[in-house]
């Protein structure tokens, strides 16, 4: 069985030739531009990256097979298995890449993904993604490709706790219809010792579309997934970010928010909560272009550490190149309040619940964003399995 | 007796802000200690309920007859000590229904009593809105989150109506308060008097004293009760104020 060490590897080296010519050039020409993807890039500096990529990875050489009729489209180690009525699966080679992506694990990720899973629904429609990593020690590599209709939702999941020392590398390239509505919703519910998950996408928001992406990201291990998110002429974004981490995770987002078209709005709220000695990282960059005149961008990252071994990078930036926008970002990070716990204790509420309470409290601002009341129950049971209330 | 404070001394920092304080609380009866500012009026009251800016050292708090320096604040207020804050703190995301039933199902659970569910709490909840003249809008909120110093007293009072507590501590309960609002709050303080409920109403002025008639006065200067008498203390205070108890030795 073939294996691939990736840190410390040449780009041109790395021959599994899945993608079709031009991407592998695009890919390869990008890395030589970037570097492989190391701690001297600024975004990845805070992340295990080195020791992600230095593990040796098994590789399985499985080819696609007969989809089944499914409640969910199932992707088992990167080969779809089940896909629901409404969503049409086809798989093909990697033949899409960005060339304009910051992140060296896009490119890469293109270069080592055994194909691209490209998903086609009707407007309005709801479905599910389920990722099943079973795999011990392998790299599991694909990219996801979808334009969706109007008023698309598509929810992920990720199931990786029976894959230790696993690596997954699967991000999205989306493209929004000019006026299409788009709702993204990502849950990652990990343990300490499951499969590490990377994930480098890019989405494209055409003139007067609009994306709600809601990312929550739960638990133990090693999770990082970076985004590249393109705003045109009138767009709207609205990003929020819960995360959890447990243990001696380090799980964190990278995004870059670019607006590139006139009157583009964005919104982005990152909520964290550490504890033990769990990391967080949030890189957040909004770009506003020359072009991005009008534009209206909003970036706000907090952060809770429940003991004094959690940590957390929280990196807000605004980078601006024109007078005529409206723009703020904020960064806060910090522990529960003494007067709020002791508040709720002098009623006769635990301490232990007293801090349940405001950390739920924090959290509920992202969960609510939800439009979904199921999807909301779901994720707030999945919130309070990880939580559990704090050890005091 | 409801509560007897013996000898207290306690520290802020390394501040001594009671020193040797002596206090005794009936059942049945409104206690109201008056003094200036900095005399030590809140830190008595914040001691009582276990604050964490407090430190006790020196004295002791016995409430029916046995001491609560060890208990945990969440265990004084589950035997019937509330305090009504001066300035309640602003919880956001923290539903203010959602607050008061996990209060109040805390209490039934110590009492070994069963949780109310959802709908017998609400039930409960509209009564008791009923009865204090509370829109039900101002449940949905966060707990004390944008309300305005009357709605946060009315809600500290919601919470007294809900608990059913034996010594109920109002700490400054008047400030920010316009005649109308502290005629409301105090007329729904007067309706949960009872001869098992003691009062200990912290002010420094008179106006409160109007509504909530005390039985005793008792005058807090320097760290200490420095006079104990009836009614008639207020309207000498007022008059001609506290140097009637002759200077400050601090």
């Amino acid at each position: 069985m073939k294996t691939l060490v990736l840190h410390g590897a040449k780009p041109t080296d790395i021959k599994l030739e899945c993608a079709d010519a031009t991407v592998r050039q695009v890919a390869l020409e990008r890395l030589e531009t970037l570097g492989m993807p190391n701690k001297k890039c600024e975004h990845l500096r805070y992340f295990p990256i080195e020791a992600v990529l230095m593990r040796e990875y098994r590789l399985h050489a499985d080819r696609q097979g007969e989809i089944e009729r499914g409640e969910a489209v199932v992707i088992e180690n990167g080969i779809v298995t089940h896909a629901p009525e409404g969503v049409q699966v086809s798989t093909q080679v990697c033949d899409f890449v960005d060339p304009k992506h910051y992140d060296p694990l896009y490119y890469l990720n293109h270069l080592v993904a055994a194909q691209t899973i490209r998903l086609r629904c009707e407007s309005g429609c709801r479905f599910e993604v389920i990722h099943r990593i079973t795999r011990p020690e392998t790299l599991v590599a694909y990219r996801l490709q979808m334009r969706p209709e109007d008023g698309v939702r598509c929810v992920e999941t990720f199931d990786t706790k029976e894959a230790p020392n696993a690596l997954v590398m699967a991000g999205w390239d989306i493209d929004l219809h000019p006026g299409h509505r788009f709702e993204w919703v990502r849950t990652h519910n990990a343990e300490e010792g499951d499969a590490a998950l990377i994930a480098s996408h890019r989405m494209r928001l055409e003139k007067e579309s609009g994306a709600a992406l809601t990312t929550f990201d739960f638990g133990g291990g090693e999770t990082l997934n970076l985004y590249k998110l393109d705003l045109m002429e009138a767009s709207h974004l609205q990003a929020r970010h819960l995360l959890c981490g447990t243990g001696r995770s380090q799980r964190g987002n990278v995004t870059r928010i670019v607006h590139e078209g006139h009157g583009a709005r964005s919104d982005q709220l990152a909520k964290h909560i550490l504890k033990e000695r769990a990391r967080g990282i949030f890189d957040g960059l909004v770009l506003v272009e020359q072009s991005g005149a009008g534009t209206a961008a909003h970036q706000n990252a907090h952060a809770i550490l429940l003991n004094d071994g959690a940590y957390m990078i929280s990196k807000p930036q605004l980078e601006i190149y024109i007078d005529d926008l409206e723009a703020s970002h904020g960064s806060t990070t910090g522990q529960l309040d003494p007067e709020q716990i002791f508040y709720l204790r002098s009623r006769g509420i635990s301490e232990k619940e007293a801090r349940k309470m405001l950390v739920r409290a924090f959290a509920e601002e992202v969960i609510e964003s939800l439009q979904d009341e199921n999807l909301q129950a779901r994720v707030t049971e999945m919130f309070d399995h990880v939580y559990q209330g704090e050890s005091l | 007796m409801m509560m007897e404070i013996e000898n207290l001394h306690t520290k802020i920092g390394d501040k001594e802000i009671l020193k040797g304080l002596d206090l005794t609380l009936e059942k049945g009866k409104v206690h109201a200690v008056m003094g200036p500012n900095g005399a030590g009026k809140s830190t008595l009251s914040k001691a009582i309920v276990g604050h964490y800016d407090i430190e006790v050292s020196g004295g002791d708090i016995r409430y029916r007859g046995e001491s609560i320096l060890d208990w945990l604040p969440e265990k004084r207020a589950l035997e019937g000590i509330f305090l009504s804050f001066q300035n309640p703190v602003e919880v956001p995301g923290v539903n203010n229904a959602y607050f008061l039933r996990t209060a109040l199902n805390a209490k039934r659970a110590y009492k070994g009593l069963e949780p109310l569910n959802a709908a017998e709490f609400l039930k409960l909840l509209r009564k008791k809105l009923d009865e204090l003249g509370i829109s039900p809008d101002f449940v949905q909120r966060s707990l004390n989150v944008g309300f305005s110093g009357g709605e946060k007293k009315r809600n500290e009072v919601l919470q007294m109506h809900l608990l059913e507590p034996d010594l109920i501590i109002l700490d400054e309960i008047d400030s920010g308060l316009d005649v109308d609002a502290l005629r409301s709050v105090a007329e729904a303080i007067n309706a949960i008097k009872s001869p098992e409920r003691a009062f200990l109403v912290i002010t420094h002025y008179s106006r409160i004293l109007d509504y909530i008639s005390p039985d005793y006065v008792h005058v807090l200067r320097d760290g200490r009760i420095i006079e104990t008498g009836g009614p008639e203390l207020v309207p000498r205070i007022e008059a001609e104020g506290y140097k009637i108890f002759g200077e400050e030795t601090s």
